[in-house]
């Protein structure tokens, strides 16, 4: 009996425990000893994102709040990983720039969505730049390390049998920070929807931050829990991608 | 033919404490075309300096270095380097790894991965093409190094102590292999290691480095017969008499270390 216990896995157990968790809410609920009002119940949450799935405000705002984190991460991604790889290759830049890049990262960046609001307007763009603020420092730092991380020999070895300071790059460094790039964009992917959705929370007509502010302003408990399920969901299904994608692209290890 | 040469070689490296520490002081060596030489001495002694200087990946103070008659500036692609060290890209399955050294040179996949499968049978690899190199055992891992080096038909194989930290047997083994591929292809081999017993079972010429600031102490001709299988040879009275010789010599460099202040 304890060993197919064991057996079972640790994700099993969570789904269990969140299961359990959720009956426990609504029988409480049902049986009047939780305050509707402010902390809503499970069955109402659901009959709201029933509702939203089927008045298309889900699809519109979802929509948008992806393309904003997505578009932010991949700026974030990118800008963050060619930052990362230049400063390890460059030991003289990474001497000069580290202290800056350290410093500029200890700024809470969420202050920064205000200004970042008047800088680019209340569109798509100072969402975007929000969203990929707050991942492009986890890509470079983490990027940096693996840099400095891979074995000198191998490099050597490389360089030893005829290879270029760009095949260097390309065939030894470049496949040694694919583990840093995975670990990053996990990292990454669940800050890069809370940057968009700060900047939506602080001035925007469409997106889950917004749907969040607005429902909350109204009290309206059960759509803000909708809202921060739905996100929490997306979070997890993107993790559970990413970590496909470690499988397959880590095998070697 | 001379292939390779050192001509009064120093070479010193920055140490930590801001004085200059000399790793090889004046040092002569030469190996002729299609040779296997064997280079012992202490630990630390500059063995390892002395392979980089000649791969052009350290530059000597003062002295020549000459390879074919051309003098070596910077990384030679001809010469065929086995480090100590494990290598093999851990992300490449062994045939890529093997298939490496051609690729960098632009070959296509379809003949690089040919050609590397041919070495890979050629070193005893065949059916681990696929596999990456976590999934084989120490010495596989050096056969895989040799083939990958194999691949680009080096004008010299250097090899740094390949065999170290291998098992007896499997080391012997790999000795063998060694001598296969040097008698039927003709290549010319330096070869660096702490064993003596593989030094002599391999080399035509033992060359003996003294302790650290390295030069070459003396040079044993090994005039065991070819061709030579290690087990049938280091029972032979000759082979017993070279290694007691060298021992002696060793032994004596080593004390000369221990006397020094
Ligand atoms: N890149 C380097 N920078 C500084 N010092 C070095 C460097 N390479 C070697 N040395 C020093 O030079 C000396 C000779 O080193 P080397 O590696 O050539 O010895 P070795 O004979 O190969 O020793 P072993 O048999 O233990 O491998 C050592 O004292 C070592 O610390
Ligand atoms: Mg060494």
């Amino acid at each position: 009996m304890k060993r197919t216990l064991a057996k079972v896995s640790p994700g099993v157990w969570t789904g269990i425990a969140l299961v359990l968790a959720l009956i426990l809410w609504e029988a409480a609920a049902k049986a009047g000893h939780v305050d509707l009002f402010f902390f809503s119940c499970p069955s109402q949450i659901w009959a709201e994102f029933l509702e939203m799935l089927a008045d298309g405000t889900m699809a519109i705002h979802l929509s948008v709040t992806a393309k904003e984190a997505g578009l932010g991460l991949l700026l974030g991604g990118v800008l963050g990983t060619i930052t990362g790889l230049t400063l390890g290759t460059h030991p003289r830049l990474s001497r000069a720039l580290m202290p800056l890049m350290t410093g500029l990262n200890g700024l809470p960046k969420l202050a920064m969505g205000p200004l970042i609001i008047i800088w680019f307007g209340l569109g798509l763009k100072s969402k975007v730049i929000m969203s990929a603020l707050m991942v492009f420092f986890i890509f470079a730092f983490n990027l940096y390390s693996g840099v400095l991380s891979v074995e000198r020999e191998l490099i050597t070895a490389v360089k030893l049998l005829g290879g270029t300071r760009q095949q260097v790059m390309r065939k030894v460094i470049w496949p040694a920070s694919i583990p840093w790039l995975l670990t990053s964009l996990r990292t990454a992917l669940g800050l890069s929807i809370s940057g968009a959705i700060v900047g939506e929370y602080l001035g925007a007509s469409k997106g889950m931050g917004w749907v969040l502010a607005a429902s909350s302003s109204r009290f309206d408990v059960g759509r803000v829990l909708c809202c921060v399920a739905v996100i929490v969901v997306i979070v997890v299904l993107g993790d559970c991608v990413v970590r496909l994608l470690e499988r397959k692209l880590l095998k070697w290890r | 033919m001379k292939l390779l040469e050192l001509n009064n070689v120093t070479v010193s490296f920055p140490s930590p404490d801001g004085t200059m520490l000399t790793a090889l002081e004046g040092m002569n060596l030469s190996v002729n075309k299609g040779e296997l030489v064997a280079m012992v001495g202490p630990s630390g002694c500059g063995k390892s300096t002395a392979l980089n200087v000649l791969a052009g990946q350290v530059t000597p103070v003062s002295g020549q270095v000459h390879l074919a008659g051309q003098p070596v500036e910077g990384i030679l692609p001809s010469v065929g380097y086995i480090s100590q060290a494990d290598t093999l890209l851990p992300w490449r399955t062994v045939l890529d790894n093997v298939a490496l050294a051609m690729e960098l040179r632009g070959m296509p996949k379809k003949e690089r991965r040919e050609a590397a499968r041919d070495l890979m049978a050629k070193m005893g690899l065949t059916g681990f093409e696929n596999n990456y190199p976590r999934e084989l055992s120490g010495g596989m891992k050096k056969r895989a190094a040799i083939a990958r080096v194999l691949a680009v038909d080096p004008a010299i194989l250097m090899m740094d102590e390949p065999f170290g930290p291998l098992d007896a047997l499997t080391k012997e083994k790999l000795q063998d292999e060694i001598l296969t591929l040097w008698e039927s292809t003709g290549c010319t081999i330096l070869y660096v290691t702490h064993d003596l017993t593989e030094a002599i079972a391999l080399a035509d010429r033992v060359v003996l480095v003294s302790q650290r600031p390295g030069r070459v102490v003396r040079e044993y001709p090994i005039d065991l017969p070819r061709p030579r299988r290690v087990m049938d040879v280091k029972f032979l009275p000759r082979f017993v008499e070279l290694e007691q010789a060298i021992w002696h010599d060793l032994q004596t460099e080593l004390r000369r270390g221990e006397g020094e202040p």
